[in-house]
C-alpha cells in the first residue's frame, strides 16, 4: 500500500467522515455506560446537601458556541434543585444573545413540568454589562445590580421570589456558573465566592476544563462539570437522562475517529520520511 | 498638549487608588459606601457607552458601501438587517416571542455552526499536523489520546479503569503545571496593572512605555 | 406546524449554510456571517436600551432621584468623543476610569485567589505515616513549570536546566490533556448541531 498518499487526501473527505461516524450511532445508539467522575460527584453533593429551600444563584455564562456543551447542565441543576425545593435565580454575564433566553428555555422547561412558579421557586434576571461591577454590587444588593427589573423588564418587586433574596451575602447559598471564558467562574470566584466565603461550583465548556482543575484541588470550587460529558454524568446522577446522554455514543465514534486519524496520519508522515531517506 | 496625555492617567492612578484605598484599609461604612458607589459608577458608564461598538461597526460598513469595496453587498446587507431588525426587535420587545425567535433559530444556530466548526478542523489538524517528531510531541499525544480515550465512554470499554488514569492526570500532572503557567501569569498581571496605576505604561494614551 | 418546528427547520437552514463553507467559500456563507453580525447588533441595540438604560434612566435616576449617577452618564458620554478627531483624548478619559477600576479591583481582589493556590501546592511529604507521591509530583511540578518560565536567568546547567527540562514535559502533558478535553469539547459542538437537524428539525433521530 502506498501510505504516502494518505498526505494528499483532500480534507473535505475528513469532514464527510466526521459527520458520518457521528451521525451513525445517532441512528443506532451503542448505548455504553457512563462512569460518574469524582468532580461531578462533588457538584450533585455540593447540591444535595443544601437544606430544603436555599437559593442558588446561576450565572450562565455562555456564549452561542458553547451553548450545546452547557445548557443540559441547566436542565439536571433545576431538576435536582427543584426536587429539594431550592429556588433558583439565573443571571448571565457573558453573552445577551444566549444567556437569558437558553436559561429560561432549559430551566422554565423543568419547572414546568415539576409544577414550579415563575418568580416564586425561580427568576430570570437576565444579562447585564460590566461584569465585575454587577457582581459586586450584587453581594449587598442584588435589586439595584439588576437596575430593578427582570429579564422581561418587569419590576423585582412584583416577584415574591425576590422579597426574599436581597444580596448574595445574606440570602444565597451557593453559586452554580456555568463558564466558557470570561467573565465566568473566574470572576465569581475572585470577587464573590472568595471574599463571601460562599462555596461555588458549575460546568465548564471542556475547551478550559483542563484550566481549572488547581481549583477544585485546592477546594476553591466544589468540583466542577466538563462539558457534555459532565452534563450527561449529572444527568445520569439526578435520574434524568436528556440531551447530555444522548451526545455520548456519538462522542465516542467521535473519539475513536480522531485517535485513526492521529495514528493514520503519522503512518503517513513516518512512510514520506522513510521515502525521501530512500531517495 | 501635556493635560492631554496626563488627565487620563491621573484619571487611572486616583480610580485604582480609591478601591485599593477602601479595599485594604477599614473605613467602616463610608469605605464600603464610596465602594459600592463606584462599582454603581463602574455599571452606569458602561451602559451609557453601549453604543461604541454599534456605531463604529455601522460606520465601518457604511463606508464599505460608500466606497464599494470588495464584497461591499455583504456589509449592505448587514446594515439593513440592523435597521429592520433593530425596528422588529423594538416593537416586538427586546425579549417578545418574535424577538426570541430570531435569536435562538437564527441568530445561535449560525454563530453556533461557524464555532463547530473547530470540531472539522480539529479533525483535519489531527490527520495532517499532529506528528510524533520528537520526545515532546509524544508526551503531548500520548496525554492527549488517554484522555480522550478516559472521557468517552468507549475508552472504559476498551481499556477498563482508563477514566481513572484520565482523572488523574487532569487532576495531578495538568492541574499542576497549569497551576504553574497560571501563577506566572498571575504574577505578570500584577506587574502590568501597577505599570498602568502609576503611569509607566503610556500606550494607550498615545505615549511611549516608560522602562 | 408550531413555531418551534418552524424554528428547527430554519436553524438547520442556517446550520447548513455556515457549514458550506467547509467545502466551498461562497456567497451562501457570508450571507449568513454577516446576517448573524446584524442580527446580534439589532438585539444588542434593543436589549440594552430596553433592559437596562431605560431602567437606570427612569427609575434610578428619575424615580428614585438618584441625580449623582448623572455623574457616571456624563463619564460615560465622554467616550463617544473618540469619533471627534480633536476630542479623541477626552475619550481616554472615560478609558481611563475603566483601566483604573480594573486594575485597582485585580490588585484588591486577587491576592487571596492565587494565595490559596500557594499554599494548596506545599502540601506535607509524609501524609499518615506514608510518602504522599501526589503530593511531591504535585510540587515538583508547579515548581519546574515555573523554573521553565523564568526567562531571567541562563538555565545551562545545572538544577535550573534539569529543573526546566522536567518542566517542560510536565507542561507537554497538561497541554495533551488541553487537546484531548478541547477535542472532546469540538466534538459536542458539530453533535449539538448535528442533533438540531437530525433531531429537532427531521425527526429521524429519538
Amino acid at each position: 500500500m502506498d501510505w504516502d498518499k494518505l498526505q494528499r487526501i483532500d480534507v473535505r473527505w475528513i469532514y464527510v467522515l466526521v459527520i458520518v461516524c457521528l451521525l451513525v450511532p445517532m441512528f443506532w445508539p451503542l448505548g455504553l455506560p457512563i462512569t460518574i467522575s469524582e468532580n461531578t460527584r462533588k457538584v450533585w453533593e455540593a447540591v444535595d446537601k443544601l437544606p430544603p429551600g436555599s437559593v442558588i444563584l446561576v450565572s450562565h455564562d455562555t456564549g452561542p458556541g458553547n451553548a450545546p456543551e452547557l445548557n443540559p447542565m441547566l436542565s439536571a441543576l433545576a431538576k435536582q434543585a427543584f426536587e429539594k425545593n431550592c429556588k433558583i435565580v439565573g443571571v448571565a454575564f457573558f453573552d445577551q444573545l444566549v444567556g437569558p433566553p437558553m436559561f429560561q428555555e432549559y430551566v422554565g422547561s423543568v419547572a414546568e413540568k415539576m409544577g414550579k412558579k415563575y418568580g416564586v421557586d425561580w427568576i430570570n434576571l437576565g444579562f447585564r454589562l460590566n461584569a465585575t461591577a454587577t457582581m459586586r454590587q450584587m453581594c449587598d444588593d442584588i435589586h439595584g445590580a439588576m437596575l430593578g427589573v427582570d429579564w422581561q423588564n418587569k419590576p423585582l418587586s412584583e416577584f415574591p421570589i425576590m422579597n426574599e433574596v436581597k444580596s448574595i451575602k445574606d440570602d444565597v447559598d451557593l453559586i452554580f456558573v456555568t463558564t466558557v471564558g470570561t467573565p465566568g467562574y473566574a470572576d465569581w470566584m475572585t470577587y464573590v465566592a472568595e471574599p463571601l466565603k460562599k462555596p461555588l461550583t458549575g460546568g465548564a465548556s471542556l475547551t478550559m476544563y483542563s484550566g481549572l482543575q488547581q481549583y477544585i484541588r485546592s477546594g476553591q470550587l466544589q468540583g466542577f462539570l466538563g462539558g457534555l460529558r459532565g452534563a450527561a454524568e449529572y444527568e445520569k446522577l439526578v435520574g434524568a437522562p436528556g440531551k447530555g446522554c444522548s451526545g455520548m455514543d456519538a462522542q465516542s465514534l467521535g473519539h475513536m475517529m480522531i485517535i485513526t486519524f492521529l495514528i493514520l496520519g503519522n503512518i503517513g508522515y513516518f512512510a514520506s520520511a522513510r521515502k525521501k531517506s530512500r531517495a | 498638549m501635556q493635560l492631554r496625555r496626563q488627565l487620563p492617567l491621573m484619571v487611572v492612578f486616583v480610580t485604582a487608588l480609591l478601591v485599593m484605598l477602601f479595599k485594604f484599609f477599614n473605613f467602616g461604612e463610608t469605605g464600603k459606601n464610596v465602594l459600592s458607589q463606584m462599582d454603581k459608577w463602574s455599571q452606569v458608564t458602561s451602559i451609557v457607552a453601549f453604543l461604541l461598538g454599534p456605531i463604529n461597526l455601522i460606520r465601518l460598513h457604511i463606508g464599505n458601501v460608500a466606497k464599494r469595496r470588495p464584497r461591499w453587498i455583504h456589509s449592505a446587507l448587514t446594515l439593513v438587517v440592523i435597521v429592520v431588525f433593530t425596528i422588529v426587535f423594538a416593537l416586538n420587545g427586546s425579549n417578545g416571542k418574535v424577538t426570541l425567535w430570531v435569536v435562538n433559530n437564527i441568530a445561535i444556530q449560525i454563530s453556533g455552526a461557524i464555532y463547530a466548526m473547530l470540531g472539522f478542523y480539529i479533525c483535519s489538524a489531527a490527520y495532517r499536523s499532529f506528528k510524533l517528531k520528537n520526545l515532546e510531541a509524544t508526551v503531548l499525544l500520548l496525554s492527549a489520546v488517554i484522555l480522550m480515550l478516559a472521557q468517552a465512554p468507549i475508552g472504559e470499554a476498551i481499556i477498563p479503569g482508563i477514566s481513572k488514569w484520565g482523572e488523574w492526570i487532569l487532576s495531578v500532572p495538568n492541574s499542576a503545571g497549569m497551576r504553574g503557567i497560571r501563577l506566572g501569569a498571575a504574577i505578570g498581571a500584577f506587574a502590568a496593572s501597577i505599570r498602568v496605576i502609576l503611569g509607566l505604561e503610556r500606550s494607550w494614551v498615545g505615549g511611549s512605555t516608560a522602562d | 406546524m408550531t413555531a418551534e418546528q418552524w424554528g428547527a427547520i430554519a436553524g438547520s437552514i442556517c446550520i447548513i449554510m455556515a457549514w458550506s463553507y467547509l467545502f466551498k467559500e461562497s456567497d451562501v456563507y457570508y450571507f449568513a456571517e454577516h446576517l448573524f453580525v446584524g442580527l446580534t447588533v439589532a438585539r444588542g441595540l434593543t436589549y440594552t436600551f430596553e433592559n437596562q438604560l431605560k431602567p437606570l434612566i427612569l427609575k434610578d435616576i428619575a424615580e428614585k432621584g438618584q441625580w449623582s449617577l448623572l455623574i457616571p452618564v456624563v463619564i460615560g458620554l465622554l467616550i463617544y468623543c473618540w469619533f471627534f478627531k480633536g476630542l479623541r483624548w477626552v475619550a481616554r478619559i472615560t478609558m481611563g476610569f475603566w483601566i483604573g477600576y480594573g486594575a485597582g479591583y485585580t490588585l484588591a481582589f486577587s491576592p487571596p485567589v492565587y494565595l490559596k493556590q500557594v499554599f494548596d501546592t506545599f502540601t506535607p511529604f509524609i501524609k499518615d505515616g506514608r510518602f504522599n507521591f501526589e503530593g511531591v509530583l504535585y510540587f515538583l511540578v508547579v515548581i519546574t513549570a515555573l523554573m521553565y518560565f523564568l526567562f531571567t536567568v541562563k538555565k545551562e546547567s545545572g538544577v535550573l536546566k534539569y529543573g526546566s527540562m522536567f518542566g517542560r514535559y510536565a507542561l507537554m502533558v497538561a497541554f495533551g490533556s488541553a487537546y484531548g478535553s478541547i477535542t472532546m469539547a469540538y466534538l459536542s459542538l458539530v453533535i449539538g448541531k448535528l442533533q438540531v437537524i437530525f433531531k429537532d428539525a427531521l425527526h429521524l433521530v429519538k
